[in-house]
């Protein structure tokens, strides 16, 4: 194999390691706000709160400033969060159909075209708000926090 | 170098477990492997594994939970602490203590330490709670208990006395939520903080019965979501997850849970659920109860419970009686759940700082002060099936004077020495006292260990 081909293989690879060790998971309850910010498009008071009050039922599995905590449980905590968030979200977007939409709402980006190929549907074939919604809430671009943070 | 003890070091680093290890061919390597004899190989193995298998648990690790006592309790005025020669070596004056040992009749060793017969309401709640074959019965073998008498700050969350994280970290991982559960914020899920700050062997935070019923789901419209739909979500997360393997098997690992699950409830053993409801009712006996249930089952890693408001000098004086009953009402509870199920239990009783009472000439209960040279743990060991026997029932000691000696106790000055030897000794009953440094970080010399060491040969 050439060493071209060598470096090709190993350069991505090293990139890979670490991922989570290396990136801090969210805090708590900046993980709560920025998924409240995004996803309460009504601006309602009450999901704020409810949210608010979901992250405080979790918030002794759920990362509190720079302290580290077991991963597992952080992303398991926030997921019970997000399914809170996307829950109440999904009730406005019955008839939704833009992933796109979602993506940029959530990661700031459109979605590739491999992700628009494996987007969740239901039986029919229609996309699913909810399960799309929760899967860019646990995304890592979305648990994590920004490079330089 | 011996071919014969290379061929056996190979062949252990070819199994299971031992990927990440390198081929290294040292001294150390082989009295790691437990190939020639290091330290703790010099000490006895016990029927553990046998009692284990009997009792039905898949990683054959004991069920661990600790009972942290917040605000300083007055463990030496329930337990007899004595000087260098074991509790039984009285010192001058007990008054502090708040009981006379000397008195005739005034020591009960049903579990090993001698607990006050007259004055210790710990042994009172444990009488009443636990079942008669082990209370009433001085000969028992079940449960035993010994001490480790040590400084410790009071009234401070920042004692490392906790050995839970390194419990989890010698293998104690649950069969349907692996990290253990602690009913209380921090990273030993206790009132004072862990050896060992790890936050991935880090308990979850349980504080009612219901997080613990709830502990696995995300909640109901993920219930309600088709299944194959659950499975393709954190199909699509592994792949967002690069080449992070770690990440990866954290979704695979969540992609598992999500759910409800009954097996959590502590109800679906009606002997637990009669076991915790008798006495005085207390809001916490559910969490409790949970707790225990599933450290015992094996459902999650070890436990931790913190009981309240054990700073006891603050009047009215009644309080600290009514708070050791509860105290020895949770000991008697636990070790009884793990009697109806059959299942050995090592319990680590831990508080920070102690507390001194007024000196009266009649051994007024009346704590005055905080004493943190009047502070101890205690480890406790059920088990069903094999006789426990300590060889002693006592590590480190109290000077003359009545308080914790400083100067040449082998405990030390702080309570890191009192985690470590608590830990040899789980691990000792697990013939793995030669992984005490590889889990710890810290190392211990061999007359250490063996000072530490309380089991005996059974």
């Amino acid at each position: 194999m050439s060493k071209i081909k060598m470096l090709c293989l190993f350069f991505p690879l090293l990139g890979s390691v670490g991922f989570a060790q290396e990136r801090k998971i969210k805090d708590g309850k900046q993980y709560t706000y920025d998924l409240e910010r995004r996803l309460n498009t009504q601006n309602d008071e009450f999901i704020r709160n409810e949210l608010m009050t979901a992250f405080a039922q979790n918030r002794g599995n759920i990362p509190k400033g720079s302290n580290q905590i077991n991963l597992s449980s952080g992303i398991e905590a926030m997921a019970k969060v997000a399914v809170l968030a996307c829950t109440f979200e999904a009730q406005f977007n019955e008839n939704w159909t833009q992933l796109s939409e979602l993506y940029e709402l959530i990661l700031d980006r459109k979605p590739t075209a491999e992700e628009i190929k494996s987007a969740l549907r239901n039986p029919d074939g229609t996309l699913d708000f909810f399960s799309n919604c929760l899967m860019l809430a646990l995304h890592p671009e979305f648990i994590f926090q920004k490079e330089g943070r | 170098m011996n071919d014969e003890l290379k061929k056996k070091l190979i062949a252990t680093l070819k199994k299971p477990g031992y990927a990440d290890h390198s081929f290294s061919f040292t001294r150390r390597d082989f009295v790691r492997f437990g190939l020639i004899a290091g330290g703790g190989a010099l000490l006895p193995l016990t029927g553990i594994e046998t009692a284990l298998a009997a009792a039905g648990i898949k990683n054959q690790m004991i069920p661990f939970l600790t009972i942290d006592l917040a605000g300083g309790a007055a463990l030496p005025g329930n337990f007899l602490v004595g000087k260098q020669d074991g509790p039984e070596d009285l010192f001058e004056d007990y008054r502090r203590l708040a009981w006379n040992p000397r008195e005739s009749g005034a020591l009960d060793k049903t579990f090993g330490i001698p607990m006050s017969k007259k004055c210790s309401r710990i042994l009172a709640g444990m009488k009443q709670t636990l079942p008669t074959e082990i209370s009433e019965n001085e000969n028992q073998t079940m449960f035993k208990m010994a001490s480790f008498c040590h400084f410790s700050l009071d009234d401070n969350r920042d004692n490392p006395s906790s050995i839970l994280t390194m419990v989890a970290k010698a293998g104690l991982r649950g069969s349907l939520v692996r990290a253990g559960l602690g009913s209380k914020n921090g990273n030993s899920g206790g009132h004072s903080s862990s050896f060992l700050k790890s936050p991935p062997f880090q308990p979850k935070l349980v504080t009612d019965e219901s997080s613990i019923l709830s502990m696995t789901s995300f909640g109901d419209t993920y219930e309600k979501m088709d299944a194959s739909l659950r499975q393709r979500l954190f199909q699509n997360l592994k792949i967002a997850s690069g080449g992070s393997k770690s990440l990866q098997d954290i979704y695979h690992e969540l992609s598992q849970t999500g759910l409800t699950n009954p097996a959590l409830d502590f109800r679906n053993s009606a002997d637990i659920a009669k076991i915790f409801s008798g006495g005085p009712v207390s809001a916490n006996n559910s969490l409790h109860a949970g707790i225990v249930y599933n450290v015992l089952c094996g459902h999650t890693g070890p436990g931790a419970i913190t009981i309240e408001g054990c700073d006891y000098h603050v009047p009215p004086f009644e309080n600290a009686d009514l708070k050791d009953f509860e105290i020895g009402e949770l000991i008697g509870r636990a070790v009884h759940a793990a009697f109806v199920l059959k299942k050995p239990l090592f319990i680590h009783i831990i508080t920070d700082g102690g507390v001194s009472a007024n000196a009266s000439d009649n051994y007024e209960r009346k704590w005055t002060a905080d004493s943190n040279q009047r502070s101890m743990s205690v480890l406790g060991y059920f088990d069903p099936s094999t006789p426990v026997a300590f060889n002693k029932h006592q590590v480190g000691y109290y000077t003359n004077d009545g308080v914790v000696d400083l100067v040449t106790n082998p405990l030390g000055l702080g309570v890191e020495k009192m985690a470590l030897g608590v830990l040899a000794n789980y691990l000792y009953l697990h013939g793995r006292l030669d992984e005490l440094e590889k889990i710890s970080g810290a190392r211990l010399q061999p007359n250490e260990i063996k000072e530490f060491l309380v089991f005996g040969k059974t």
